[in-house]
């Protein structure tokens, strides 16, 4: 039965990845960092740095398919990780419906 | 500067692609005519990542040591230039890019800067790499170990309209930091 991985889970999941990115690359680590709303509010690296991040945590190829993403909110970005995870549950599922 | 024998093994390689990006040598280098004549064509408007990127560059042509493309994978098309020259000193390289912003969304930037730095340090015998960006573009590097140079280099001699940001990373925190996020560009996840 699927699994799929669920939208506000996965919302969280992002806003956590990205804080904490931001977290390691504050040019004043002391000082208060902002919480990041959206794709807007992160730079070149942090966005590498976050889509590596959940590539690794959903085992989805996301870095590729960056380009075709044309949202802006951490919604609309777990939209499309929620897709690649459905799409690669629904490949194993029958996968495994085939062996048997 | 000679470039030493390609490095192999688990660090450093001359392997010039990510998944997303691939450089390739421009052979023979362009002169300075056509060089700028490239950079029209890629940014017609000109701007500051043009003007930095050509007003930083050794004003000798036989002082770049080599000229890449800039090119998407996943289209084929060149959305760069990138430029790697003697900077004056014998133990430091100086790493030159240029995109069309438009072209290269979602950090495509930081992985052709990230493929370009590889390629010096597994290149050529320098402790460092620098490179000079608009200061406009400066949080677009927040890596770490990337220092924010307050010198600026030998050939930042011609007028800029701009701010100018130098940035540099040392040999060692490359090989320590570097790489590990290259290898996570050049490997999708089922790869690792």
């Amino acid at each position: 039965m699927a699994s799929y991985v669920d939208k506000d889970e996965l919302v969280t999941q992002i806003k956590v990845q990205a804080m904490t990115i931001m977290m390691f690359t504050a040019s004043e680590p002391e000082a208060e960092l902002p919480e990041p709303t959206g794709m807007r509010d992160l730079d070149s690296f942090s966005v590498v740095q976050l889509i590596l991040s959940l590539e690794e945590i959903y085992d989805v190829q996301l870095l590729e398919e960056m380009p075709s993403f044309t949202g802006e909110t951490f919604e609309e970005l777990a939209d499309m990780v929620a897709g690649f995870v459905r799409a690669k549950e629904n490949a194993g599922e029958n996968l495994a419906q085939a062996d048997t | 500067m000679p470039r030493r024998e390609q490095v192999t093994g688990n660090m450093l390689t001359a392997r010039l692609s990510s998944r997303r990006i691939e450089l390739a040598e421009v052979r023979p280098r362009l002169d300075t005519a056509a060089l700028h004549a490239a950079v029209a064509r890629l940014v017609p408007d000109g701007g500051d990542d043009a003007a930095v990127f050509l007003g930083t560059l050794p004003e000798h042509a036989d002082a770049v040591s080599a000229q890449f493309t800039v090119r998407r994978a996943d289209v084929g098309a060149g959305i760069g230039l990138a430029c790697l020259s003697d900077c004056g000193a014998a133990d430091a390289i100086q790493a030159n890019l240029l995109l069309n912003p438009a072209s290269a969304p979602y950090g495509m930037g930081l992985e052709a800067t990230v493929l370009l730095l590889d390629h010096a340090f597994a290149s050529w015998p320098v402790r460092l790499v620098r490179f000079p960006v608009p200061a406009v573009r400066a949080k677009n590097f927040s890596l770490p170990a990337i220092i924010s140079e307050n010198t600026p280099p030998p050939h930042d001699r011609r007028e800029l309209p701009c701010e100018l940001k130098v940035f540099s990373i040392h040999r060692a925190p490359w090989e320590k930091f570097g790489t590990q996020l290259l290898t996570r560009l050049r490997r999708g996840p089922s790869d690792q």
